[in-house]
């Protein structure tokens, strides 16, 4: 028996929507911790990992670690039923063959339930090494979100340069080429929410396709702030906090220049 | 072409080894494509004209055939777009056992011209696409200009000494490439680990993989019982015994191990062996041997030796029916013999003064796809270079009287699809830790009963293998 209830219905809805532009087909997997789910897209270029801690939900019980074969896509439909307010809960069988959501406005007033049947899905795991980075930025989401959606416009690549003194990103392309650089922010500057500060051990400097640090910004309603981790040669990682569960975590492998 | 009935037995004995992937799967991948099957591929189905006329192959202005240099140029610049490095293996000479399966096909390629004359004669459209297509070959002159196309557009290219397939196969072996696109499933035959069909076919199919090693465990064959298996079902090196189909090929394989128990076991009423399948006894000129070696230990020596000054021997000789096919036995004992020592039991009776064992056909077959003639793959490096813009563009616009708008937006995909840099794949970095669908729900799930499946999990579009 798989049960798992959120207050907050409406941030499973926002989870979803980060996710499934991504990866269409994902298994999570409900153990005594809580949720995880990992799934690289078609090109097997990117990977996104989720991670729910048990302690984050209302209610969680988890007799059994079972998996979930979810279609992204049609899971989204059906959290499109609930209220923005609703409660959420999850629940299934310790051999499923669905998912059984159930929505209750927060007055009680409406409860309804939608039953989502799950998929036999194959996937590769990938084993991530628990490393750590040279460079850690962190800053607020929303910026992050909107320097890659203006870079995009401009090209498909998009160098990332981080320094003592901030991080460039860099485009060119067609029409022209531009950049954008992020300062580290002075410890007086206001909210810590919207700050940027940096954590380095050496320069780094490296090459993303624009189109998937788009997908990765759908993450943005998550939370305010967003980190991303970088050492030469490896994938990046941009991680977006969740406020008291978890975190949603996307790793892009960089373009390099062979010849 | 191919091994007859291959890709329905292992969709039905092994499903699992089949696997449907969009092209972006393979980004980053280096794949060897069968040149000639592609080149191929693309006379039969490039063609233009419809409705009344009978549609007929692209020509330039001078009425040469370009269908296969269109479909080359698309479909390469397709595949790199896609962020697939192919490397293209042309044929080189046939191999001589298929002399037998060449005259073969140019008995069928003299039945389809006349065919086509009669369809012109009478007016029927539809009859002559359908003979026409069988008219279509990948020549000598088909190669030379796609070889010249592919250097020009910067993509790697070698002729294997023989077959391509062979030469595939031990790139993906040793992992010089990843994965083998090719629609010849005697590419299987030599133990390639990943085939990949549909990779130049139009459209957006999905790619097929299919996966060696899967498909071994759920046919439940060893390597070698699989090449057996093949032989039995029909390859394209020998004929095959009549009236033994996929089906009953993979059951006798299994029951009785390799062809030879076969063969013991079979009722020889009820299946026609073809004559060459028989151990035959040849009389030589003993001076041809050397007497002091025995011929086991040498028989390429052999071989040669007696060619040219036998002629009388073989005419005396029980001699095969078809002309040709004697010469040809002679350069496949060389391939056979290696393997003839652990294969054939009888092997000893060779040594008998003036008389040689000729090796039964599917002994050979069998040496060709475990001996290839190939190039060492392990010498074989492949470069991706910039594409030569005015040389394409001299080639394609000016001597085949291409579209230069067409032209011009391919050549940009190319540049673009070459980028500055290359898009790396996460598990070059990150190594797979196991699949995530070994948990054991997962796997209850699977073995449940297939009725159950089809009411539980259809309705949200989630149907998957």
């Amino acid at each position: 028996m798989f049960e798992a209830r959120l207050t907050e219905g409406s941030l499973l809805k926002k989870i979803i929507e980060a996710i499934k532009d991504l990866v269409q087909e994902a298994n999570v997997d409900c153990s005594e911790e809580g949720l995880t789910m990992q799934a690289m897209d078609a090109s097997h270029v990117s990977l996104c990992s989720l991670n729910m801690r048990h302690g984050g939900f209302d209610h969680y019980r988890c007799d059994r670690s079972i998996s979930l074969g979810l279609n992204l896509a049609n899971l989204g439909k059906i959290l499109k039923c609930a209220g923005n307010d609703d409660v959420v809960t999850l629940k299934a069988e310790d051999e499923p063959d669905t998912l059984t959501l159930m929505f209750e406005s927060p007055n009680q007033e409406r409860i309804s339930d939608f039953e989502l049947k799950l998929m036999d899905i194959e996937t590769e795991h990938l084993g991530i090494p628990n490393e750590e980075y040279k460079c850690t930025i962190s800053m607020p989401s929303g910026e992050f979100q909107r320097i890659v959606r203006d870079l995009a416009v401009i090209g498909e690549t998009c160098i990332i340069t981080c320094t003592k003194e901030g991080v460039k990103f860099s485009v060119s392309g067609d029409l022209g080429n531009g950049n954008v650089t992020v300062r580290q922010s002075s410890a007086a500057d206001g909210d810590e929410k919207d700050q940027v500060k940096i954590q380095m051990e050496e320069p780094v400097t490296l090459n993303f396709a624009l189109r998937y640090l788009g997908f990765f910004t759908k993450a943005t309603p998550l939370g305010s702030t967003v980190k991303l981790h970088m050492s030469p040669d490896v994938p990046i990682v941009v991680e977006y906090p969740i406020d008291g569960i978890g975190s949603i975590s996307y790793f892009l492998a960089p373009k390099i220049d062979e010849d | 072409m191919g091994i007859k009935g291959l890709t329905k037995l292992i969709a039905d004995e092994a499903p699992e080894a089949i696997k449907e992937h969009k092209v972006e799967h393979y980004n980053g991948r280096t794949v060897a494509v069968d040149a000639s099957m592609a080149i191929y591929q693309f006379l039969i189905a490039i063609r233009h004209g419809s409705g009344g006329a009978a549609a007929s192959q692209l020509t330039n202005e001078a009425g040469e055939v370009t269908s296969h240099i269109q479909g080359l140029f698309n479909r390469t610049i397709r595949m790199l777009a896609s962020g697939i490095k192919p490397v293209f293996v042309f044929d080189g000479k046939p191999p001589t056992l298929k002399g037998g399966e060449l005259d073969k096909r140019r008995e069928k390629r003299e039945k389809a011209e006349s065919e086509l004359k009669k369809a012109q004669e009478e007016a029927n459209v539809e009859e002559q696409d359908r003979q026409s297509k069988r008219l279509v070959r990948a020549g000598k002159k088909e190669s030379a200009d796609c070889k010249k196309l592919l250097e020009l557009m910067g993509v790697p290219w070698l002729e294997a000494p023989c077959e391509a397939e062979a030469q595939c196969a031990a790139l993906a072996k040793i992992g010089k490439v990843y994965a083998v696109a090719t629609e010849d499933t005697d590419t299987l035959t030599f133990a390639t680990p990943r085939l990949l069909r549909n990779m130049t076919s139009a459209g957006d199919n999905p790619i097929k993989e299919i996966d060696y090693k899967k498909m071994l465990e759920g046919l439940g064959l060893t390597h070698a019982q699989f090449i057996d298996l093949c032989i039995l079902m029909g390859c394209d090196y020998t004929s095959n015994i009549r009236g033994i189909g996929p089906k009953s090929a993979l059951t006798l394989i299994k029951k009785y191990g390799d062809i030879e128990h076969v063969l013991e076991n079979i009722s020889k009423g009820k299946y026609q062996v073809p004559p060459e399948w028989l151990p035959r006894i040849k009389v030589r000129k003993p001076s041809s041997l050397p007497p002091s070696a025995p011929p086991s230990v040498s028989p390429v020596e052999e071989g040669d030796k007696a060619m040219p000054g036998d002629e009388n021997a073989c005419k005396t000789a029980e001699v095969d029916s078809k002309a040709g096919m004697e010469g040809e036995k002679e350069e496949g004992i060389k391939a056979a013999a290696i393997v003839a020592r652990e294969v054939a039991p009888d092997e000893p009776a060779k040594s008998v003064e003036g008389e040689v064992m000729e090796m039964p056909a599917y002994v050979m077959a069998r040496a060709l796809f475990v001996q290839p003639e190939i190039h060492d793959p392990a010498e074989l490096n492949f470069k991706w270079v910039e594409p030569n813009e005015a040389g394409l563009e001299a080639f394609l616009i000016d001597s085949l009287g291409f579209n230069p708008d067409r032209v011009k937006s391919g050549i940009a995909k190319l540049k673009a699809s070459r980028g500055a840099m290359q898009q790396k794949r996460l598990d070059s970095f990150f190594k797979p830790s196991g699949s995530s669908s070994t948990s054991s729900t997962t796997l209850k799930r699977k073995e449940a009963p297939a009725a159950a499946k089809g009411k539980g999990k259809a309705k949200f579009g989630g149907k998957k293998k």
